[in-house]
């Protein structure tokens, strides 16, 4: 055999193992999942829609790492009762205290892990919604996963929205890296659609049970945006940046139209949804960990936490009375004094939020109290007047005794309430207002009050102001303190600078004066107007060089 | 004279070939048979004992203790000579008659045989960069694994080793580090299997611990090593395509040779080892003073409990009050030991069967407590001639590696702070002396009794096995043509073995904690290979090879740790006992490759060399549509000294001249990237789990290899018979289509994606050169210098101008992410990023006032009344905006003009790359004495001793002990000290990272010294042993150096700011003695 005819041979052999090569070559991963394998069935979408949800409150987003500073697994809750008139940072000890007096910088670290975190729970809306005509579910089961899918999408949106302004519009699984800001009109457009098709394709059943958002749900969002952008064109909300930053225009909002579609959705939120406002026996229970039932019965959406290592909720980033170990918090966010006092003491028709909302910590000597069967450690009351931080406390949530949990003593299942049906009633009562129905509006205060005080009618008398808006935000304030409503109202009312800067000069601890008058520099950070927006984080401005940044950073 | 001796080579070798093949049988039949004596000498006429003298057919003997030999063959036979470190000759049987044959030494330059992929050449025939270490050089070196004796040995090839402790990782970066997130390792080929670096083969603890890494090849006993070959340049690397981008080791083990005799090694040594440097702490009374001084409340509360007359604040006296005090260093260190022995065994059967075989095994007992080394090395090959034409081998070389220790690794650094036995033997206070919050507490998380870290009540032990097996199969069919088919497999197993009672700080928090990892990994390589030689016309002379090969990597990996043992008795051999076990883990991954490949030489009157090299490789890390890659190469050289003009220039003995240009690749990234994928994620739904699935990686179905281009261009220079020789080469890589995981902007929903984007180049010169300085009957001395010099620069980061580069933990960690360095594009890998030191903040920069508000006159504030002052910066001193600054604190230079630091005012403040380095051996044979001493360097590179911050005083460092230095030259009112600030500096309470830190890197090594003798030889042949050699062996004897730290030698495993130093398990200096015996 010739060596020319030995080589030809060679070849052909090399030719004829060529799909043996392949398949020598073709590896596939065996301890990680490749996307092509999944989107296929119902559990596939099922676990894809639990993945849309855990952008709400993850820690940490593969490929991005932590983000939980961002995300309402704590860092949320920070930033969205910071810069306002109810809380304030403690000065040291925590690097997130930027974000609750408003002193950050565009390359604050919470903000950028916010964005991230909220984009990538956008990311897997659009890889479900984009895998669902290609899969061989029936028409039900993808109208239900597109409903809550997009729901879901326009929830992050809104947070980004209301946060930062407008912001790029993502709407497939492979957006365009260097698309620049959308305008707030095109995001809102974007955001209702996604909203309305919730609410008009969901059932009052959502796929996840009770985590999962539903018709009402998505209708209660829906309710809330109207209201958010009619104040916000009323009350020329960033009306001053617009020169510097257009694309946070309100202008286009038609306000009294909006106002009135508030009204009639949340109208059927509370007249044919399912939700009550618990009983006064049962109102402490929404705030605490083991009563989830009760909370079920009034929340239309949590962020939900677990028994399990992985999806635990930190104790020590809480609401809770001081004190970790017996279930309580860092306590690194303090009330304010003006928030202690909106609450009417009189003996005759005391409040009684103020003093399950406003504790001390939890004391050296220990009262158990058995709530639905769980024991709970009783946070000693809070002494205003004290200048120990342990009698001062945000002291809202509370988490059994550690010792009858089987997590790790720093992790509770600890649910955050994103939208309670008090809420909804407040939302209602505001539509209602700017629908020219004062009386009625008024008389929603009364529905919210009833719970809370031996002698509504004695409170009413307290709490009336002959400003609807005034009475709307202080009893916002004192309904749904530390519950992350309360920068977004001060904003969409136009109020942030004039409310913290009125802040009384008492206390130990609020948002003007700082924990020190020495550090007054705080109120030059906090009070500036432009601060009513984030600024876009810096390294997505340096990643994608056409977002261009919002006024005054 | 050098034509005819090559005429001669080329006569004796066509006939070699030719004649055995073709004329064997018939040149055997036609002569008569003649009964030759003869001597074999050397140079100097001394008589070579044991030399071997052999015939082609394959009789043969050795020569006696005069050198005399007498063997009977036919006329026209040729008759080999052999003896080792000794050319071989080949002698023409004319007549009969007494024959003296000379032999010269092995100058090991130009007819030295290197490995050159897939084949071997002659190092005159040369046309690509390669540079060779042999296994006399590594028995020089004393090093227990083969990697670290090629420190400073090469030029081009920059070795730096993680640690001092045995078994280490070692990082080899040959001619400049040329990608950032592939594997930048070299590719080994140990006996023809591709081993690229994977650290993890080596079990880590998944319980925290350090991100020092042992060396995978620790487990290869160095003297079963014939040759190390250095593949640098394109034309010599191109042949491994997508693995050759950052060149190619390749590690020849030892073979029969002798035909004539079985030739036994005995190899003993004992050694002992020292630390090399500790570093100056403070003592126990010290320690206690400095508490004291940090001042302010810190006298009732540090303390907490009346240790002496009754009021509660009174100076401790160490001795008046009894409490022992300790010396960290000196209480967990000690004298090491160390134990070698091998013996190997190579024979050849019957003239057609080689075999060579060995075992050996080393134990060192480490410089610090509990911790140990211990090696079991075993190998065996075969080789057998079936035919002429037909040729077997296989291979098995088995190691295992056992380390123990309770911290062997060095503990964590970089992450998880300084929790590690080798940073505590600095840091921990010297007395049991506690404030008042730890006095409740056991451990009270700061102090952490290091005699229990040491004891029984941790235990630490990682045991690696690696097996290499081979078998060929070679067939001649027609003359100058070789198929060949060669398979090799690599298999480790490596276990990791922990546990920490509840007497640990480490295990005190959860009541004892063991664990368990594991990891293996399965390879294989299969090629098949056709070499085809041919001369043409005389003077055209050809080889040609082509191969196809197939490549696999699978490795996986578990673990487990469980917490809670109410019995600790039975420790991590009882994992049950936990009452908490945490996640297990396992993971799989694979590899695989498929190439062809080709190359071409062509060599025209042994004067004008061409060779093209083109491989092709297909790899899985790769979508099947982009995963093949083509690389080729292509080199030319010229022999000058050869040509007719050069005639009269006698005193140049070779000059040849080379020229190269290809491209390589690098396809080493973890596994299946290409692809998008999925991963678990979690939500509530009433406090129940569901657990969902995400995108988790973004994949990237075009992600391809990296390429780098490289150009190459070198001469080879012999001077006065090759007295003195130069191989000089100059160089440039240019890797463009770099594998990033690139950041992309979060409104994609994706972070970081990996891509092809991103250059970067390196450029450099190497110079070697021998010279045989004296060449006496007794006394000869030559002498190796080489020294090289690269410069690698960041050309672009896919639109980016830089990335930082990052540490969780540390000296200047202030929370996660940390910047400490970048990559920028114009610059070198290796950059420290931070501060500009400016001295300190002095009296004069405040305004200062009593409580009264009354401006003090700063000379009258002392350390005693400063505390009652209150400071103002005077307006226009360099500030840190809200921050508060004292007297004392350290001043950083503003760059930004608004006086104010802010992370703006950060500057590049060094580069860890050394403008070159070098190494110098020289050796000496007096009679039967020889000595050699080795020198080793580097210039001009920067390191971050960032463990220096960590043993200064600082607000956040309130426990640990301080060095002497940071003490005594405090800045204090009396002392306006700019070197180091006042005890509790407040602005490095955020930890800044300065200029301080930054050091100079240069270094000079005493690094080897041996001392050798040879037993009389005579003497010797009657015991039946022809050579003893006894020797002294002095490793690490000193450092010439103005860094600061423990030693120059730093390689973090932050990897690209490898010149940080966080300080590791320290160097040390060893003396061996050792005995080489040959039956």
């Amino acid at each position: 055999m010739s060596l020319k005819l030995k080589i030809i041979v060679i070849l052909f052999s090399v030719f004829g193992l060529q799909s043996c090569v392949d398949s020598f070559l073709d590896k596939l991963p065996k301890s990680t999942i490749a996307m092509d394998d999944f989107y296929k069935t119902d559990a596939d979408f099922k676990a894809a829609l639990v993945g849309c949800y855990e952008a709400i409150n993850t820690p940490s987003i593969p490929n991005f790492g932590q983000v939980q500073s961002g995300t309402y697994n704590y860092g949320l809750y920070y930033f969205l009762d910071g810069c306002s008139d109810i809380a304030i940072a403690t000065p040291t000890f925590y690097t997130g205290q930027d974000m609750v007096r408003g002193s950050y910088l565009t390359s604050q670290s919470e903000i950028n892990c916010f964005w991230n975190a909220f984009y990538a729970g956008i990311s897997r809306c659009n890889y479900l919604l984009d895998h669902i005509n290609s899969s061989t579910l029936t028409s039900t089961q993808k109208k239900q996963y597109t409903g809550e899918a997009r729901f879901l999408r326009a929830f992050y949106y809104l947070h980004l929205a209301k946060l930062f302004g407008g912001v790029p519009i993502a709407n497939s699984s492979t957006p365009d890296p260097k698309a620049p800001r959308n305008s707030l009109q095109e995001v809102y457009g974007f955001i209702i659609d996604d909203l309305t098709y919730a609410s008009d394709s969901l059932t009052a059943t959502g796929r996840l049970g009770n985590a999962s958002a539903n018709k009402w749900t998505a209708g209660a969002y829906l309710g809330e945006t109207y209201n958010y952008l009619a104040s916000c064109k009323r009350y020329d909300v960033g009306k001053s940046l617009l020169a510097q930053c257009p694309l946070n225009d309100f202008s286009w909002v038609d306000a009294p139209s909006y106002s009135v579609k508030a009204r009639d959705i949340l109208a059927s939120v509370i007249n044919d949804g399912p939700y009550i406002l618990v009983p006064k026996a049962d109102y402490p229970k929404l705030f605490h960990e083991m009563s989830k039932s009760t909370q079920y019965k009034e929340c239309l959406l949590m962020s939900e936490f677990s028994a399990n290592t992985s999806k635990g909720n930190l104790i020590y980033y809480l609401f809770s009375p001081s004190g970790y170990l017996y279930g309580g918090s860092y306590q690194r966010v303090f009330p304010t004094m003006k928030l202690y006092k909106s609450y009417e003491t009189s003996t005759v028709s005391a409040d009684i939020r103020r003093d399950m909302f406003i504790t001390g910590n939890y004391p050296a000597t220990k009262t158990i109290e058995t709530i639905d069967a769980n024991n709970y450690f009783v946070p000693s009351p809070s002494k205003p007047t004290s200048t120990s931080d342990a009698d001062w406390c945000t002291g809202k949530f509370r988490c059994v005794d550690p010792a009858s949990r089987t997590l790790a003593i720093n992790l509770c299942t600890t649910n955050h309430p994103l939208m309670r049906l008090a809420d909804v009633y407040l939302q209602y009562a505001e539509a209602l207002y700017f629908s020219n129905d004062e009386p009625t509006a008024r008389a929603q205060f009364d529905i919210i009050r009833a719970r809370i005080t031996t002698n509504p009618a004695a409170l009413r008398t307290a709490y009336t102001r002959t400003d609807f808006v005034q009475e709307l935000l202080e009893e916002r304030a004192r309904e749904l303190c530390f519950e992350s409503k309360r920068r977004i109202d001060l904003v969409r009312f136009g109020k942030t600078t004039e409310y913290i800067n009125g802040l009384p000069l008492e206390g130990t601890k609020n948002l003007k004066d700082g924990i020190t008058s020495t550090q007054s520099y705080w109120k030059a950070d906090h009070s500036a107007d432009f601060k009513i927006w984030l600024p876009i984080p810096q390294p997505q401005v340096d990643l994608n060089q056409n977002l261009v940044q919002n006024a005054g950073y | 004279m050098k034509t005819k001796q090559f005429l001669l080579f080329l006569f004796v070798a066509l006939n070699t070939l030719f004649g055995s093949l073709a004329f064997g049988q018939n040149a055997g039949n036609s002569s008569a048979s003649l009964k030759i004596t003869g001597s074999v000498v050397d140079e100097n006429n001394e008589a070579l004992i044991g030399a071997t003298v052999a015939i082609k057919d394959g009789s043969g003997t050795i020569t006696d203790v005069s050198g005399n030999f007498s063997i009977a063959c036919k006329k026209g036979a040729i008759l080999t000579v052999n003896y080792i470190g000794y050319e071989s000759q080949n002698i023409v049987i004319s007549e009969q008659k007494p024959y003296k044959i000379s032999l010269k030494t092995n100058t090991r330059m130009l007819d030295e045989v290197v490995a050159i992929g897939y084949g071997s050449s002659k190092r005159k025939d040369l046309t690509g960069s390669i540079s060779a270490v042999n296994s006399e050089t590594l028995a020089k070196t004393g090093a227990t694994n083969f990697s670290t004796a090629l420190q400073g040995r090469v030029a081009g090839v920059k070795v730096n080793t993680q640690s001092g402790e045995a078994g280490a990782g070692v990082d080899i970066i040959i001619r400049g580090q040329n990608t950032l997130y592939a594997g930048s390792t070299p590719l080994y080929i140990i006996d023809g299997m591709q081993i690229d670096i994977n650290s993890s083969e080596v079990a880590t603890s998944t319980m925290g611990g350090g991100q020092n890494t042992y060396n995978p090849l620790s487990s290869l006993n160095p003297s079963d090593i014939e040759s190390i070959d250095i593949l640098k340049d394109a034309s010599a690397t191109a042949i491994y395509g997508a693995r050759g981008a950052n060149g190619v080791i390749i590690v020849t083990t030892k073979s029969a040779k002798n035909t004539q005799k079985t030739d036994v090694t005995f190899n003993f040594a004992y050694g002992v080892s020292q630390i090399s440097k500790t570093l100056n702490m403070l003592n126990a009374q010290d320690y206690v003073k400095y508490r004291f001084a940090r001042g302010g409340t810190d006298a009732t509360t540090v303390w907490g409990k009346d240790y002496g007359d009754g009021n509660g604040i009174v100076p401790i006296d160490i001795v008046k009050n009894n409490l022992t005090a300790y010396d960290w260093q000196n209480e967990i260190t000690k004298i090491g030991t160390s134990q070698n022995y091998d013996i190997s065994l190579n024979s050849v059967l019957l003239n057609k069967t080689r075999i060579s075989s060995s075992i050996g095994y080393y134990n060192q007992d480490g410089v610090m407590l509990s911790n140990g080394f211990k090696r079991y090395s075993g190998r065996i090959k075969v080789d057998h001639e079936i035919t002429k034409k037909l040729k077997m081998g296989a291979s098995v070389t088995i190691g295992r590696v056992a380390s123990d220790g309770a911290m062997s690794n060095g503990g964590t650094s970089g992450s998880g702070g300084f929790t590690g036995l080798v940073q505590l033997m600095y840091l921990q206070r010297p007395v049991n002396i506690f404030s008042t919050a730890e006095l409740g507490q056991t451990f009270g998380g700061v102090f952490i009794p290091l005699a229990s870290m040491v004891s029984t009540e941790a235990y630490k032990q990682n045991v690696s096995d690696r097996l290499l097996t081979g078998a060929y199969v070679s067939y001649l069919p027609i003359t100058g043509l070789e198929l060949k088919l060669n398979g090799t497999t690599s298999n480790t197993a490596s276990k990791l073995s922990e546990f920490y009672s509840t007497n640990t700080n480490y295990g005190n928090s959860v009541n004892g904690r063991g664990g368990i990892s594991t990891t293996s990994s399965d390879a294989f390589t299969l090629t098949a290979t056709a070499n085809y030689n041919k001369t043409f016309l005389k003077n055209h002379q050809i080889s040609a090879l082509l191969g196809a090969e197939m490549n696999s990597y699978i490795f996986e990996s578990f673990s487990e740790v469980t917490q809670g043992f109410d019995n600790q008795s039975t420790g991590v051999f009882d994992l049950s006992k936990g009452i908490t076990p945490q996640k297990p883990s396992t993971n799989f991954n694979e590899t695989t490759r498929a190439s062809l490949f080709s190359r071409l030489s062509y060599t025209y009157l042994g004067r004008y060399y061409l060779t093209a090299n083109l491989r092709a490789d297909a790899s899985s890390n790769f979508a099947p549509a982009v995963r093949t890659g083509y690389f080729p190469s292509v080199s030319l050289a010229w022999r000058a000294s050869d040509e007719s003009f050069m005639k009269p220039l006698s005193f140049i003995s070779n000059l040849k001249f080379r020229a190269s240009a290809g491209t390589t690749g690098n396809d080493r990234i973890p596994a299946y990237l290409y692809l998008a994928q999925v991963s678990p994620d979690y939500y509530g739904s009433n406090g129940v789990t569901l657990t969902g699935l995400a995108m988790s990686a973004p994949g990237n179905k075009d992600l391809r290899w990296e390429t780098t281009d490289q150009y190459n261009g070198g001469l080879d220079l012999g001077l006065f018979n090759n007295r003195v020789s130069v191989v000089a080469d100059i160089y440039s890589k240019d890797t463009r289509n770099m594998l990033l995981n690139a950041f992309t902007p979060g409104q994609t929903g994706v972070a970081k994606q990996w891509m092809n984007i991103g250059m970067m180049s390196n450029m450099g010169i190497e110079v070697s050169l021998v010279t045989r300085n004296i060449e006496k009957k007794n006394f000869t001395w030559s002498s190796t210098l080489n020294v090289d010099a690269n410069r690698s620069k960041v050309l672009e980061l896919g639109g980016d101008s830089f990335f930082s580069v990052t540490v969780n933990n540390g000296s200047f960690s202030n929370g996660n992410g940390t910047e400490v360095g970048r990559v920028i594009v114009g610059q070198p890998i290796g950059t420290i990023y931070g501060y500009v030191a400016d001295g300190n903040y002095q009296l004069s920069d405040f305004v200062c006032k009593d409580n009264t508000g009354a401006v003090v006159d700063p000379s009258t504030i002392t350390s005693l009344n400063q505390k009652n002052y209150s400071y103002t910066l005077k307006p226009g001193v360099v500030n840190f905006g809200t921050g508060q600054v004292y007297p004392g604190d350290r001043k950083l230079k503003d760059f930004t003009g608004d006086n104010v630091i802010t992370n703006a005012d950060k500057q590049v403040l060094g580069n860890s790359e050394p403008l070159f380095n070098f190494g110098l051996s020289n050796d000496f044979k007096i009679y039967d004495f020889d000595f050699s001493f080795f020198i080793e360097g580097s210039y001009g590179g920067k390191i971050l001793n960032a463990f220096r911050a960590g043993v200064e005083p600082s607000a956040s460092n309130s426990n640990w002990n301080i060095s002497v230095d940071s003490w005594q030259n405090r800045w204090t009112p009396e002392n306006a000290s700019n070197t180091y600030a006042a005890l509790l500096n407040h602005t490095t309470s955020y930890n800044y990272l300065t200029s301080n830190y930054v050091e100079d890197g240069s270094y000079i090594r005493l690094k080897n010294i041996v001392l050798g003798y040879t037993l009389n030889k005579k003497l010797m042949a009657k015991l039946g042993i022809s050579k003893a050699r006894l020797y002294v062996l002095m490793d690490n004897v000193f450092v010439l150096t103005k860094y600061t730290g423990l030693d120059p030698d730093v390689s973090s495993p932050v990897a690209f700011l490898k010149g940080m130093d966080q300080t590791a398990f320290p160097r040390t200096r060893n003396i061996t003695m050792g005995l080489n015996i040959n039956f």
